[in-house]
């Protein structure tokens, strides 16, 4: 068994977007703080309760908010931010349907928003209006009022659905 | 190339939904420390701060006095009393802990009722609570409501709300020896650096705007820990940042509304108001003086704008701003006139139930005619340009549908109309300048925070120049990039700061048409503009931009031009929301699931940006009516400090919302637009309330209504 003492640090592994990360940290350092610092800026903080999901990335396939994970937990996982989205220059459909509906206005939220649509998409890639709402449910936004986020997500999943090969990370 | 009046995508989207854009916290300089606050956990006290290496206190930054940080007496709970710097914030956090505070409680005061009979002061230094107090009369109420036929006496709460933008308040501050340089989550960076000039008696200061999270207001001024942070920064010379947790924010900032009114009205048996009197309430919280100028005058936006688009003879109302020891109360979307809006509102509704009569027509009975435009409301405010008529006339439409299909399916319905005031001066500032590689750079002394003005910019720009808009690159947020600036607030970016765009466009187009005068040897008269190509009338010759600009370097001609617009008066949108509402009155639950817009707020610049805002102005106020409220404990707490406990709305609670609009009232303005940031917020919270009223057949005075109290 490892122990690790109060102001020991540790080495983690994380990957992130497909490129492996070695970092030093405390155990009581957050995933969130440790990806920010690590140049994932588009990883938000916009509570301290696990309330707004601006922290949402997605952790070996699950969508997360990692302001609720250590990052001495997160060691080995594979992880992907909005920052690994788009493929050389080319906007995922989430994104881009995110820019075509209108769906963000300051943009704080639109990262762990577009992370959590692009998780549910793939568990559901047909959702109705309702399992689109309930699904970004811990995702808060102040400025949209939502709709136009909703549209933007049934627009992706009919985009993602036509493509016949279907969009893949990686 | 027809840009304006276009539902143009945002130019601002693609480095945001890529997780590139730049907010406050993003930002680093090497050997950056990390600030954080010990706030105040009593309403009123005295206190004393064991001094220590790496603790400041308010003698720090305000000797002797105890506002921003206070030094000898706390008045609000969540009030900063002292700072600590260290490595990050983890160990900030740590080190706030161990920070001694000594409170010897002082006689403090909650309500703001108690408030205004001076029996207990917020602050030691006050000589009174009553910050302001004035009243404003027209016609004789007091005889007029002797003679008719019905008289309604009541108390309504319009409640303290929590801004609360996804991102908080934070600022990264660095003196280089010379100059003071400020990144702060604002809502202007101009605006900004002069109150930090002001305060830290220091020139020499430039302040960034990065992108900002929203603010709904709740940045608009400078709050202390930015004058600390700022001092701190000046005094040290190390790169200094704050952010404050969630909690923080919730505790000491973006609180607003808190105003009640108690009225008396008298209308006659066809629903005219023949006279309306009574007493409207602000709360100011401590006496923080930023807060206080920008609050006490949204009281008097709200006394002045309680008479709503009627034409109502006979009226007396008084306006009182309190200090109570709460939070300092400051703008939250709509600054005012949402609570006006609400008063106004629901009596009219009110009477309404009272008469049986329809909500339209008794609108109609009321309502200042087109004719009587423009229309002074003799309270201080004219109202410009419109139709109340007409727009009510449109509504009746969709009300008519959705009444239909609210009694098929057993919900109820609401309306409420509004006539706001938009666009405030005293000026705004533009720069647009021209590479000599032939790009348009576009500067805007106004400081957009999510609402997308920069586009609209681009548009304007794009169609006076007559080129395509990507050609154009807007900027704003940076005190070294123009002259000056006002801010983003008070619905006024598009239309105040869009026409100071419009001026320096157009000034550059003349310039370049100038500049095509002396190169081709003719008269400005000869010359015709055409997309960006200018050619000879009647001598087959022609000259294109890139030409102009290249003679225009050589030659030692200036292609920057600068335009300062000057406003007067602000600008009166208005309109008719409604709404269908789901209410179940044994599980105590209520939901929206239908709501309509209706909105003339001149001319549109790009539909489908003002849509957005009404999708989310209006969200905000269905929250207000539904969800959302500072709970306040009687020792002066917040009870509801985070995003769960607070009712911030999700996806699951938002309703489908259909947004209309008629383009009849242009504003005189060069851009003919009036403003929508707020007009969402401005008018739901009533078309709400309303609704669930008329349902329930029974009068509501509170809110959010899911607490249950209404039903
Ligand atoms: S930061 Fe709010 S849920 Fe993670
Ligand atoms: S776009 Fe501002 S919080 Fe969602």
């Amino acid at each position: 068994m490892k122990v690790i003492e109060n102001n020991e640090k540790t080495k983690i592994h994380l990957k992130i977007n497909g490129n492996v990360y070695e970092y030093e940290t405390e155990p009581r350092r957050l995933l969130v703080h440790v990806l920010r610092e690590l140049g994932f800026t588009g990883v938000h903080v916009g509570c301290d309760t696990s309330n707004c999901g601006a922290c949402t990335v997605i952790m070996n396939g699950k969508s997360v908010k990692s302001c609720t994970v250590l990052a001495v937990e997160a060691d080995g996982s594979e992880i992907l931010t909005v920052e690994g989205l788009a493929k050389d220059g080319k906007l995922h459909p989430i994104q881009e349907a995110f820019w075509e509906k209108h769906a963000l206005q300051c943009g704080y939220c639109t990262p762990g928003m577009i992370m959590e649509a692009y998780w549910l998409l793939n568990e559901n890639p047909n959702p109705t209006e309702t399992e689109i709402r309930e699904g970004i449910s811990g995702n808060l936004c102040r400025c949209t009022g939502y709709q136009n986020i909703v549209e933007a997500i049934k627009s992706a999943s009919q985009k993602l659905r036509i493509n016949q090969t279907p969009y893949q990370h990686q | 190339m027809h840009y304006i009046g276009q539902p143009i995508k945002r130019i601002e989207d693609p480095r945001l939904i890529t997780g590139h854009g730049t907010y406050v916290d993003d930002l680093v300089f090497q050997g950056t420390k990390f600030v954080a606050f010990l706030r105040s956990t009593k309403p009123h006290a005295r206190i004393k701060i064991a001094k220590r290496e790496g603790i400041f206190t308010g003698e720090d930054i305000n000797p002797g006095k105890d506002f921003p940080i206070a030094t000898n007496e706390t008045t609000y709970i969540g009030q900063p009393i002292a700072a600590v710097i260290a490595k990050d914030r983890y160990e900030a956090y740590d080190l706030l802990e161990s920070i001694e505070v000594e409170y010897e409680d002082l006689p403090y005061v909650i309500d703001p009722y108690e408030a205004l009979k001076d029996e207990k002061k917020a602050y030691s230094g006050l000589k009174s609570n009553i910050y302001i107090n004035k009243t404003y009369s027209k016609g004789n109420p007091e005889e007029a409501i002797k003679n008719v036929d019905f008289v309604i006496e009541d108390e309504l709460i319009n409640q303290r709300m929590i801004a609360s933008p996804l991102e908080t308040r934070g600022i990264l501050a660095y003196f280089d020896g010379q100059r003071l340089n400020v990144w702060s989550s604002t809502q202007s960076a101009h605006f900004l650096r002069r109150n930090l000039v002001q305060f830290l008696n220091y020139s020499n200061i430039r302040v960034i705007q990065p992108d900002v999270g929203g603010a709904f207001g709740s940045k608009i001024i400078a709050h202390p820990e930015e004058y600390a942070v700022s001092k701190l920064a000046l005094k040290l010379g190390i790169p200094l940042k704050w952010v404050p947790t969630r909690t923080e924010e919730m505790i000491s900032a973006g609180h607003g509304r808190d105003k009640s009114m108690r009225f008396k009205v008298g209308f006659n048996k066809n629903g005219k108001i023949m006279a309306l009197m009574g007493t409207i309430v602000g709360d100011l919280g401590a006496p923080y003086s930023d807060a206080n100028d920008d609050e006490s005058g949204n009281v008097l936006s709200t006394t002045k704008m309680v008479l709503g688009p009627y034409d109502i003879p006979n009226a007396s109302v008084t306006a009182y701003a309190v200090h109570t020891n709460k939070v300092p109360t400051t703008s939250y979307r709509g600054a005012g006139r949402p609570e006006a809006t609400y008063f106004i509102e629901r009596i009219i509704n009110i009477i309404a139930n009272e008469l049986k009569m329809d909500p339209i027509e008794i609108r109609l009975n009321n309502v200042v005619k087109p004719n009587e435009m423009p229309y002074d409301n003799g309270f201080g405010i004219v109202y410009d340009t419109g139709d109340y008529v007409d727009i009510l006339n449109k509504a009746k439409k969709y009300y008519t549908e959705l009444s239909a299909e609210a009694k098929e399916k057993g919900y109820c319905t609401g309306l409420a109309m509004y006539v706001e005031i938009t666009g405030f001066g005293p000026w705004e500032v533009a720069r647009v300048f021209t590479k000599s590689d032939g790009k348009i750079i576009a500067i805007t002394g106004s400081g957009p925070h999510g609402q997308g003005d920069a586009t609209a910019f681009a548009q304007i720009v794009a169609e006076t120049l007559e080129i395509p808009i990507e050609n154009i690159e807007v900027k704003w947020g940076d005190t070294d990039i123009i002259e000056d600036g006002i801010g983003t607030w008070g619905s006024r970016t598009v239309t105040v700061g869009g026409s100071a765009m419009l001026k320096a466009a157009q000034e550059l187009k003349s310039r370049f048409i100038e500049i095509a005068s002396k190169m081709m040897n003719a008269d400005i008269e000869e010359l015709e503009y055409k997309e960006g190509t200018i050619t000879h009338k009647t001598e087959n010759k022609k000259l294109e931009l890139s030409d102009i600009i290249k003679y225009a370097y050589k030659n030692g001609i200036s292609l920057d031009v600068t335009s300062v617009y000057a406003v007067s008066k602000p600008t009166s949108p208005y309109g008719v929301h409604m709404a269908m509402i789901d209410v179940d009155k044994e599980l105590n639950k209520m939901r929206v699931i239908k709501y309509i817009a209706l909105d003339d707020i001149g001319k549109v610049i790009n539909p489908m940006l003002a849509e957005g805002q009404i999708h989310g102005g209006v969200l905000q106020g269905i929250a207000q009516a539904l969800y959302e409220g500072a709970k306040i404990a009687d020792d002066g707490s917040l009870l509801n400090s985070n995003l769960g406990d607070y009712g911030f709305p999700t996806a699951v609670e938002s309703p489908e919302i259909k947004w209309y609009y008629i383009e009849k009232g242009l504003s005189a303005h060069p851009t003919g637009s009036k403003g929508i940031g707020e007009a969402g917020a401005v008018v739901s919270t009533p078309v709400i309330v309303n609704a669930v009223e008329n349902c329930l057949g029974k009068r509501i005075k509170t809110m959010p209504l899911s607490l249950g109290d209404s039903l």
